[in-house]
């Protein structure tokens, strides 16, 4: 049932102020990110006019093509591995019978518990005796498992009717072809949650690339950003936002792609506690 | 005969029960493997570090016992690292747990323009945190920035937020805020879309008003929700680290050091491994502490009805 807005005024009063002020830093963002340098400096709310050169120089001062390349490629990796380990991992503690499943699943429960911001050090370290530092594997390899994941999409495979596994068990399948055919087709939109949740973190995620990247050849979008404001303390907040703007529009389009997805998923979270 | 029998007879079937469970095993092993060996292992490596002085070229130098733990207990910017994370934790919580719910009731009325609301609220959630630090870097830039620019209008001093001691944390926890404040908005929509509806309407008809129905039937059937979303807003908030290091570096002096910024420069700026793994310790205790009470406390806090 649908109301207009007649009889809701607060309501709408409320929901308008508070989308106003979540509205307000972007819009700022995007009015900087078409004024002219010397128009920046005035103090003035609107621009006085529009300026869109500040995107092509701000791609040209610092490697955003090789950044952009580089983000795009770890976090479809990381996605990639992080669905590949959780949907299997989910099946072994779902549909298998063996013995010390359930510690596994209490290792992998446990270790949604520790941040990477703890166990960093000991991390960079291992990776830098394997000499990873400054490589694609030290962006990628240590989040190929996820806890969050394995849970996720057990979470799915727990509402698959037993008796049409049972079935197939009789017909002899294995517990791969029941994995391939029965249980991945069934859970596609999981997945895509998952993907999607994941991929934005991880495209948005500065702290661990920072620490083991070294050079232009394997900095990420957001570890470019921050060379870039460091290089360029408060000059050319226009070309920053013009930066800025280009940084965000990825997770922009895929959110709105697959809004219905992690909608569902983050709205889940709440019906089950 | 009979032994050899039996064994022929067991055979196969041992057999086909080991190809199995080795089977099975493949399925768990790559999650397995990798969170045992980044995260798990990990978490007992760092306490051992924290036992060991270290140089910048070894980071188990010379074993000193619990040294490092003593010393940070007596130092004051650790001390100083630990009352800031607890004042982001707190700040951030209140306002995304309160306005989450807030939102989240406005748009469970099913109002006509809902869908719109939900995703501009959603929106921030999307944006990597240096993209929402930088925005509000330029939102609160000294002088030429939105804010600067309105207080200098109405005859007020301009402000350098992000470079005074006594406004940077609050920047920080404003764009925390910022950044998801739709998304404990969505948890608790799903919450509140749950919460059977007869229950609301028998309550209605018994003659309740609508705020005894919010307090006494609404808020006990969402406390699961509620509960899940203080925990994760505290863990979040011990973690925080990109927004501050693109806003403040921790600063100015170290007016924005929280404890996972406190552990970066004692490891990768001041090469103290030992040091930093100490406090990455505790933050470990902290953190699963915290998560073992919500399991706990989440059983018996859970209200709903009989």
């Amino acid at each position: 049932m649908r109301h207009g807005p007649g009889s809701h005024w607060g309501s709408y009063i409320f929901l308008v102020a508070s989308g106003g002020v979540v509205l307000l830093p972007i819009l700022w963002m995007v009015m900087g990110s078409v004024e002219s340098t010397t128009a920046m400096f005035t103090g003035h709310i609107i621009p006085p006019r529009l300026d869109f050169a500040n995107y092509p120089h701000a791609w040209a001062s610092a490697p955003f093509a090789r950044y952009f390349l580089n983000s795009f490629g770890t976090t479809i990796a990381i996605v990639f591995f992080q669905v590949a380990t959780s949907a299997l991992a989910a099946y072994g503690v779902v549909f298998t019978t063996i013995r010390g499943r359930n510690v596994a699943f209490g290792l992998i429960l446990l270790s949604m518990m520790i941040p990477i911001q703890a166990i960093f050090i000991p991390d960079y370290i291992l990776l830098s005796d394997l000499h990873w530092i400054n490589t694609y594997q030290a962006l990628v390899i240590p989040f190929v498992g996820t806890g969050f994941g394995v849970f996720f999409l057990r979470q799915a495979y727990l509402k698959i009717p037993r008796e049409m596994v049972e079935a197939m068990k009789m017909d002899g399948g294995s517990h791969w072809a029941i994995f391939q055919r029965l249980v991945l087709p069934n859970t596609v939109p999981s997945m895509i949650t998952l993907a999607l949740l994941n991929g934005a973190f991880h495209y948005g995620y500065l702290f661990w690339p920072l620490l083991v990247t070294e050079s232009n050849a394997y900095r990420v979008v957001p570890v470019g950003l921050a060379y870039f404001l460091a290089q360029d303390r408060g000059i050319h907040w226009n070309q920053l936002m013009a930066a800025n703007i280009m940084t965000v529009i990825p997770p922009i389009v895929a959110f709105i792609l697959g809004q219905r997805y992690i909608v569902k998923g983050v709205l889940s979270y709440g019906s089950k506690g | 005969m009979a032994d050899r029998n039996e064994i022929i007879m067991i055979g196969p079937k041992n057999k086909t029960a080991l190809r199995e469970s080795f089977g099975s095993w493949l399925f768990l092993s790559p999650a397995l493997i990798a969170v045992l060996l980044f995260l798990i292992l990990p978490a007992g490596y760092v306490a051992y570090i924290s036992l060991f002085q270290s140089t910048i070229v070894n980071p188990t130098n010379r074993y000193i016992g619990l040294a490092n733990y003593g010393s940070l207990l007596r130092s004051a910017s650790f001390g100083n690292a630990m009352i800031h994370t607890i004042v982001f934790a707190i700040g951030v919580t209140i306002v995304v747990v309160s306005m989450g719910l807030a939102l989240a009731v406005q748009l469970d009325k099913n109002l006509r323009g809902t869908r719109a609301f939900r995703v501009i609220f959603f929106l921030p959630y999307v944006f990597p945190l240096v993209s929402s630090g930088l925005a509000f870097m330029w939102l609160l830039q000294p002088q030429y920035g939105l804010l600067d620019s309105l207080l200098t209008r109405l005859g007020l001093p301009a402000v350098n937020w992000l470079g005074n001691v006594h406004t940077a944390l609050l920047m920080v926890i404003a764009v925390t805020i910022w950044e998801y404040l739709g998304f404990y908005m969505l948890i608790f929509l799903g919450g509140l879309q749950a919460v059977d509806v007869n229950i609301k309407e028998a309550a209605a008809v018994d003659g309740a008003t609508n705020r005894t129905i919010f307090w006494r039937v609404v808020i006990p059937s969402i406390s699961p929700s509620l509960f899940f979303a203080l925990v994760i807003s505290v863990v979040q908030a011990f973690q925080a680290f990109d927004q501050i290091y693109i806003m403040t570096q921790g600063g100015p002096v170290t007016a924005t050091t929280t404890l996972t910024y406190y552990i970066y420069t004692q490891g990768f700026q001041f090469f103290n491994m030992g040091k930093a793994s100490a406090v990455a310790v505790l933050l470990l205790i902290l953190l699963t502490g915290l998560t073992f009470l919500q399991f706990l406390l989440g059983k018996k806090w859970v209200v709903i009805d009989n």
